[in-house]
């Protein structure tokens, strides 16, 4: 029998032993993670939607994760995740591109001033074209607004100073850009807030290479204010919804999807500190035979985030403690002083409140 | 004889206190009935049984009773109020403020700024407690249902200190008590929320008496009680005389 390279290698390499002939949920396309995670270490998420599961399960699980911008302790839960609070690490809302990424971090310290920074409806509400559905009906005033942005740029730059895991979901390559300065936007202008104008407004389809270089920015950008700080690099599985670029939707996708895969191995292999988590190949693998999208094929199940969740847990967080009493994680002076404030309200809500006293 | 009656919870008795002073006096042309929803008959006012409200049947029977043999205008209720005090009486320990819209004046900016719309939302939760009061008393009558706003909150720090709940003891004991102002604010939005809760129950808002209220907003000395939220006879005398007006005003409306 001849001798080559493919006779000494492991199982995990063989489609067939790997993928094909093995239980769905026992895929482990992972194998290794690049590092653990430590019981302490502050996790900090952000990126496209499929991010929101990745916050949510790392929440839930029992990691650290940090939440640099909560809602005011007053504020009950529900509404708290209406407007935006807790669903990533800081209230930014959806951040789908690269380039969103790294202006968002010169937004945040004072080195990007975009010329279009605020959106005006016609009723006088204010939207932030870099948020615009953070607050559902905008802001009643510019002096609002402009605090608004002040509190959210302190929590971001004190995420970027305190975290020590920074994950980050790419989701697209297609953005709309100011032509004035480049400023990318989350959404269309027009779409959420704003009005779209050709002559200040343009689509931008991002390269593999422009990813890359983005991202190269934004961890060079983080790393100079947290030299302690570890990338974890996933690319979201879910389907563009719509195109841009004049082509089939299904192109777009493949194409956007691929570029950010490409960047993400690059970054891998580049730096010692970006690992890259497999996300997309868990739910979008032919091996799931299309089980982990729901009806709309673009919707990643419930089964699908689980299994993806499984996997980061298995791999990264091998000094995982069970998951606290309070899925949200508190771990600041300021925010045990907003717990105590919150069970002192529950008491006196108890005690005291007569209209609360008729329902028992 | 006009008669008037008005459904609530601890703010009754500033009411009931003036209508008994006016009775002593002599100078008496209505008669008040209250259905103190804090007293032991009719507690728990509610419970929840499979998502449905069940609504305490002693109430439902005196209330049946009451509007067959009195044969009232309207129904008052005088619901809540105490929102504005579980969300602002003490001092926060992260300190906040908030814009109001079309108010020039400008929030404590070293304080955590909650947007409008979010502490409008979060006054509105707090608020909405009441609401389930509404379709059941309107299930015993078509007669317009008249909700009225809370006192404004009470003013004077070593007062509030003194004479607040022992609930909020702990609280103030560690924050100290919140700026007037702050807490006026708070009142209004609650009351800005209680005003749309009634609107969506298509139940009318009788606003609470401006002319009590101070130069921060909150209640004029003259008028609070001796506790650290309610306010007293005077207030309440204040407050009868204008839901008398419109009890009045609708039984004169009925007899044309």
């Amino acid at each position: 029998m001849s001798q080559h390279p493919y006779r000494t290698l492991p199982e995990h390499c063989f489609w067939t032993e790997a993928v094909a002939n093995r239980k769905r949920s026992d895929v482990d396309p992972v194998l290794t993670a690049k590092f653990a995670l430590a019981r302490d270490d502050r996790i900090a998420t952000a990126g496209s939607c499929f991010a929101q599961h990745i916050a949510r399960h790392l929440r839930g699980h029992g990691f650290n994760y940090f939440v640099a911008e909560t809602a005011h302790p007053l504020v009950p839960k529900h509404l708290a995740d209406k407007f935006g609070y807790g669903v990533f690490s800081a209230r930014y809302g959806n951040i789908y591109t690269s380039r969103q990424l790294i202006q968002m971090l010169q937004r945040a310290y004072g080195s990007f001033f975009p010329v279009e920074d605020c959106w005006q409806r016609k009723d006088g509400r204010l939207i932030d074209p870099f948020r615009p559905q953070i607050q559902p009906d905008g802001f009643v005033s510019k002096a609002e607004y402009e605090s608004d942005r002040r509190q959210h740029f302190a929590a971001v730059r004190r995420m970027v100073e305190e975290m020590d895991v920074f994950v980050f979901t790419l989701g697209l390559t297609e953005t709309w850009i100011s032509r004035g300065d480049g400023a990318a936007y989350p959404l269309c202008p027009g779409v959420a807030g704003g009005e779209f104008d050709p002559a200040r407004h343009e689509f931008v389809n991002l390269r593999a290479a422009e990813v890359s270089a983005d991202m190269r920015e934004a961890f060079s950008f983080i790393r100079a204010r947290n030299s302690r700080v570890r990338f974890i690099v996933t690319v979201s599985p879910v389907p563009l919804i719509a195109t841009a670029d004049d082509r089939h939707v299904l192109v777009s996708t493949t194409y956007s999807k691929s570029a950010l895969r490409v960047a993400c191995e690059e970054l891998a292999a580049d730096y010692q500190d970006v690992a890259y988590f497999p996300a997309y190949e868990v739910i979008t693998g032919s091996y799931t035979r299309g089980q982990y999208f729901a009806s709309d094929l673009r919707s990643v199940t419930e089964d699908g985030v689980g299994h993806v969740m499984h996997l980061f847990m298995k791999h990264y967080a091998r000094d995982r403690r069970e998951p606290p009493d309070d899925t949200a994680s508190r771990s600041s002076e300021g925010d045990a002083a907003g717990s105590r404030q919150s069970q002192i309200i529950k008491n006196i809500v108890e005690v005291m409140c007569d209209e609360e006293a008729l329902r028992r | 004889m006009l008669q008037v009656v008005c459904v609530g919870a601890s703010h009754l008795h500033s009411l009931r206190h003036a209508y008994a002073l006016r009775q002593r006096s002599g100078e008496i042309d209505f008669a008040f009935k209250i259905f103190q929803l804090l007293e032991d008959r009719y507690k728990p006012g509610y419970t929840s049984v499979d998502g449905q409200n069940v609504f305490n049947e002693n109430f439902g029977i005196d209330f049946q009773e009451y509007l067959d043999t009195s044969k009232p205008s309207a129904v008052f209720t005088y619901l809540g109020g105490a929102e504005h005090a579980l969300l602002s009486l003490t001092k926060s320990p992260r300190p906040f403020d908030f814009y109001i819209p079309g108010e020039d004046v400008q929030p404590d900016l070293n304080s955590e700024i909650i947007p409008y719309d979010l502490m409008l939302a979060t006054c509105r939760y707090r608020v909405s407690n009441m609401s389930p009061w509404f379709p059941h008393l309107r299930s015993f009558t078509k007669l317009p249902l008249y909700q009225v706003g809370p006192p404004p909150p009470i003013a004077g720090d070593d007062h509030i200190t003194l004479q607040a709940d022992p609930v909020f003891s702990e609280a103030i004991a560690r924050y100290g008590v919140a700026p007037a102002r702050l807490r006026a604010k708070v009142w209004e939005v609650c009351n800005t929320a209680m005003r749309r809760v009634c609107e969506e129950n298509l139940v009318h808002f009788v606003a609470p008496i401006a002319e009590a209220r101070d130069a921060d907003g909150c209640l004029l000395l003259q008028y609070r009680s001796h506790d650290a939220l309610h306010a007293n006879a005077a207030y309440g005398d204040l407050m009868l005389d204008r839901i008398v007006q419109i009890a009045r005003e609708r039984r004169d409306t009925e007899s044309i």
